[in-house]
């Protein structure tokens, strides 16, 4: 198992190695000179240079990614071109509400989402399977701005249940928290939950049909027994894969979901800094999504070792 | 007196895109305190179906029992609630159900532990420290080494032998009154399936449960029931006590299976008599003995009347047959269908003096070594080997059969593909034709490839699914450039279809629509397309039932003599090595422990474990097996990652010395062409 860690950790290493590779490239990806392109026409050559030298855009492209890289290790992720503010504060700002949206409606797909799925493979054939398949079939189609809209038009506008948009930090009310996060999370979460159903069906209608499950039938054990305890633990190994695989769906739709629900996020950030050309903070963010997304996968594998023991012992 | 269990007119259906397919039908057994019966029968026939019904395990829908009744102390199991407490009682506390595949029937995330006492808590009503202490009992009894340790581990930690032991720690730790064993010794080598019937046997008897014992292995039937019931398709054919059965079978099948049946006990010439064509299909299922088409004994009233009821015919011993098969001049009947049935038969020449062998050798192979490095960590570094053959030398003639016998695990595999080269072998020399091709370069081993070709075992997994049967057989021709034209191709096709007995009409099917007999005689017919001189067979007729085998053995061996053919046979079953091969080569851990002919190694074995071997396999006749002293190897097959020093079968030796553990012996010629690796004698 020790080895299964330190080769797992190993290999999230060398992704966001990667990762940052892309990051940094990014500025030089901008078509033309990233310098006039962030100051416009009527730059003065004065203003040309002290940009290129903040940017450290003078110096040999080695040079500049390993002193960036430096910075990120360090936690310095540069300074903002358009607010003036260290990106590091700016995006620690911005963090908590993705954060809280983005785990609630992981959870909320996860808790949802296999129960469902498990409940439709054991009534397989029958209405409620039925009526989860085609559901979840139907939720994957929807786009999640859309349900956003009808959301808040339905029980925000029209039955007044929950509020319109904006976010509370729990910190300050932990009731009216929840209230404003609920909504923006179902709506995340839900095509996530629709896939996990499905995969949490499938791959427990492969598991119900093992020999050994008809080794713990015919021990005498109660079916629903046999599915809590025997089936479940052996089906949710490729559920959790496929969990781990829809994180960045969960991330990539935050940008979406920050802007419809107007909740000042780290989503609504990248959006408003790639429209300002603030190339230092979109960089920022996309590195720390980037770390978050290959951490929770990192997660996700050290789980399987918990769910199944063929690995933890080889 | 009244029966442990009494089941009657059971019938099952299997309802599958609207046809229904009778599993069971009409069939009635019962079972006694304290004895061992045995359901025989091949694939199909509904032996497991059978006795799973009664528990009310079989899947439903698309299964559906249809009538009868299961009387197990005065209570109708099938009138109990399928998941209801009573049935659940019953259903492994009462009656204990043992499955054939070890590998799969144990769940991979749970603890062993925790599925054995999971029994005990549910059946036995105690808690858990008191149901752990009965499991490392249980454990113990079953001979599973370490059990306060091993209790703690998971399935995948053990063997399939061990797992076995596992299941039968399991199904027995609440005291059953009945065991059903499904197969449970059929994925296990010959030695392990000694091993675990051996412990069965010992364990119900000491406890005074009932088994059945559910196999398509007649010797197993013969070593151990005291009652048998034949079954086919879906029916009960024949039943009695063993002894009677073996030696006054009446019902034609029965008849059938023991001729089919190749036996260590045989006199080498007998040819094997297939059991002609195909079991029915059972979703159309006439009102007609379900033999008929089949049987060789088949007279005008069987035509016309309805399928025959079990009758006695001996006090205890009954048989659903019309024709009174004592009374019929059996012999010359058999024999008349078997010239007929032979399709390539017709060219067939009666064996006079067999030619002499040629001097040369066609194959030989010298000290071959194939290793495997195992690597650790990421960075892939080289941990140590897998001497998965470890200095293997043979030969073979031109027009002779060598059969490579083995348990799983000792090589025999790994050599036939190193020869083929779908390995490159580490060590040694493979010299084909006059020819080292152990590292000819691909390019010019090509050429040469068209002259060995290989049978393989599975016949359903070997054939491409998307191929029809025509462009499966006729690939090798176009390969290896071997025909001209479109009208020769076709016209080779077809012969090659007809010298393995498949109708060329039938060439554009794909491998699906065939039976497994059928699948086999495709790989046969592409083997041959290349009129190679050599032909590895690995495991070529162990996936297929008893009557389809002795066909294919059959095919095998008049193949060899129209075409002067030589034969690398791989195989486990040892009854069926002898009966085909000239010169016999047993191996262990990739090494070969004894060879000799076929004659000098099973009337004279030498090394222990060629003697154990052959102690192991049951002859399927219960008078032979009551005389016969049965020695159970002890422990199994070690990992070839720690090959025990000295002598790799020291530790499981009966004849082991203090020596043995040092002195690593090779083979020594004891006489003319009969070589033992054993330093005791």
């Amino acid at each position: 198992m020790t080895q299964f860690i330190i080769q797992r950790i190993y290999q999230t290493v060398i992704v966001l190695f990667i990762l940052s590779l892309f990051c940094f490239l990014l500025i030089h990806m901008i078509p033309g000179n990233p310098v006039l392109t962030i100051l416009g026409d009527e730059a003065t050559p004065e203003e040309i240079r002290m940009l290129t030298e903040e940017l450290g855009l003078d110096r040999p492209l080695p040079m500049q990614y390993l002193s960036w890289l430096g910075g990120v290790v360090q936690g310095d992720l540069g300074t903002s071109i358009i607010y003036r503010e260290d990106v590091k504060d700016l995006i620690l700002k911005r963090l908590p509400p993705t954060v809280h949206i983005g785990i609630t409606s992981f959870i909320i797909s996860i808790v949802a989402g296999v129960p469902l799925g498990v409940i439709a493979a054991v009534k397989r054939g029958g209405w409620i399977d039925g009526f989860i398949t085609t559901s979840s079939n139907f939720s994957m189609a929807i786009p999640n701005f859309w349900l956003g809209i009808l959301g808040i038009y339905l029980f925000a506008l029209n039955l007044g249940w929950l509020p319109v948009q904006g976010y509370v930090s729990p910190t300050e009310d932990f009731w009216a928290s929840q209230r404003y996060v609920i909504m923006p999370s179902l709506v995340l979460g839900l095509s996530t939950m629709a896939i996990l159903a499905r995969q949490a069906r499938s791959s427990m209608l492969e598991v119900i049909r093992q020999d050994y499950i008809r080794t713990a039938i015919s021990k005498g054990i109660k079916t629903r027994v046999v599915i809590r305890k025997h089936a479940l633990k052996n089906a949710i190994i490729p559920v959790v894969t496929i969990a781990g695989l829809m994180l960045p769906n969960i991330v990539g739709g935050s940008v979406i979901i920050e802007q419809v629900f107007n909740v000042n996020g780290i989503g609504r950030l990248v959006l408003q800094s790639v429209f300002n050309q603030d190339i230092v903070v979109v960089q920022g963010c996309l590195i720390v999504l980037a770390i978050a997304v290959a951490a929770a996968n990192l997660l996700v594998d050290l789980s399987y070792g918990y769910f199944d023991p063929r690995i933890r012992y080889k | 007196m009244e029966h442990l269990l009494d089941v009657k007119n059971l019938s099952t259906e299997f309802n599958i895109d609207g046809t229904h397919l009778k599993a069971v039908d009409d069939v009635s057994y019962h079972i006694d305190k304290g004895e061992i019966v045995s359901f025989v029968g091949e694939s199909g026939c509904g032996k497991s179906v059978t006795h799973m019904s009664g528990l009310q395990l079989i899947p439903t829908p698309p299964g559906k029992i249809t009538g009868g009744e299961v009387i197990y102390k005065g209570i109708d199991l099938l009138k109990l609630k399928p998941d209801g407490e009573e049935i659940r009682k019953i259903r492994g506390g009462e009656i204990g159900f043992i499955f054939q595949e070890p590998m799969t029937s144990l769940n991979p995330v749970l603890t062993i532990g925790e599925q054995i006492m999971e029994s005990i808590i549910l059946h036995l009503k105690v808690g858990r420290a008191e149901a752990r202490r009965r499991t490392i009992d249980m454990l113990k009894k079953v001979g599973i080494p370490d059990a306060e340790s091993r209790i703690d581990d998971y399935p995948h930690q053990f063997s399939g032998g061990m797992r076995q032991r596992l299941m039968i720690a399991m199904v027995l730790s609440v005291n059953p009154k009945i065991v059903i064993a499904d197969e449970v010794t059929t994925a296990l080598d010959v030695t392990t399936q000694a091993q675990i019937l051996e412990l069965l046997r010992d364990i119900v008897k000491s406890m005074d449960t009932s088994l059945i014992l559910v196999t398509h292995n007649l010797g197993v039937v013969a070593r151990y029931a005291e009652r048998i019931y034949v079954m086919y398709a879906g029916t009960v054919v024949e039943t009695g006590t063993t002894k009677e059965i073996f030696n006054n079978p009446r019902h034609p099948y029965t008849i059938g299976l023991m001729n089919a049946v190749p036996r260590l006990d045989d006199p080498k010439d007998k040819k094997l008599v297939p059991v002609e064509g195909l079991p029915p299909n059972l979703a159309n299922k006439k009102d007609q003995c379900p033999f008929l088409p089949r049987c060789v004994f088949r007279t005008e009233e069987c035509h016309s009347s309805p399928a025959p009821s079990l009758n006695e015919v001996r006090e205890g011993h009954a048989a659903a047959c019309y024709v009174d098969v004592s009374k019929v001049q059996n012999n010359n009947i058999v024999e008349d269908e078997v010239a007929s049935s032979m399709i390539v038969g017709e060219q067939e020449k009666p064996i006079i003096n067999e030619p002499a062998l040629p001097e040369e050798n066609l194959l030989e192979v010298n000290h071959l070594k194939m290793y495997f490095p195992v690597t650790k960590s990421i960075f892939k570094r080289k941990v140590g080997e897998v001497k998965a053959v470890d200095d293997v030398s043979f030969y073979l003639k031109q027009g002779e059969t060598l059969g490579l016998v083995g348990e799983s695990g000792c090589g025999k595999s790994t050599v036939a593909r190193a020869i083929l080269r779908l390995y490159n072998p580490s060590e040694g020399e493979i010299n084909f034709q006059g020819q080292d091709i152990s590292k000819m370069r691909k390019k010019v081993l090509r050429p040469l490839r068209r002259n060995i070709s290989m049978i393989f075992q599975d016949p359903f997994s070997s054939l491409d699914p998307r191929q029809t049967a025509e462009s499966v057989v006729g690939e090798p021709l176009i390969v290896h450039n071997l025909v001209n034209n479109r009208n020769e191709y076709t016209q080779r096709v077809d012969e090659l279809f007809r010298m393995v007995g498949l109708d060329p009409a039938l060439k554009n099917r794909v491998p699906h629509e065939f039976s497994g007999g059928q699948r086999q005689r495709i790989g046969i017919a592409r083997a041959l397309a290349s009129e190679p001189s050599l032909i590895v067979c690995d495991e070529a007729i162990s996936a297929l039932d008893v009557s389809i085998q002795a066909q294919i053995i059959n095919l095998l061996e008049s193949l060899k003599e129209q075409l002067n053919l030589s034969y690398l046979f791989i195989a486990h079953d040892l009854s069926v090595v002898r009966h085909i091969s000239d010169r016999v080569a047993v191996m262990y851990l990739g090494r070969i422990v004894e060879t000799a002919d076929w004659e000098t190694l099973y009337d004279n074995p030498k090394h222990p474990y060629t003697k154990a071997l052959l102690g192991a396999v049951p002859i399927p006749d219960p008078f032979i097996e009551e005389e016969r002293e049965h020695v159970v190897l002890k422990g199994e097959v070690p990992s070839p990652l720690n090959r025990p020093t000295g002598c790799s079968f020291h530790n499981r030796c009966p004849i082991a010395t203090p020596e043995c553990k040092t002195i690593d012996p090779s083979l020594s010629e004891i006489e003319d062409g009969h070589e033992v690796a054993c330093i005791n004698i």
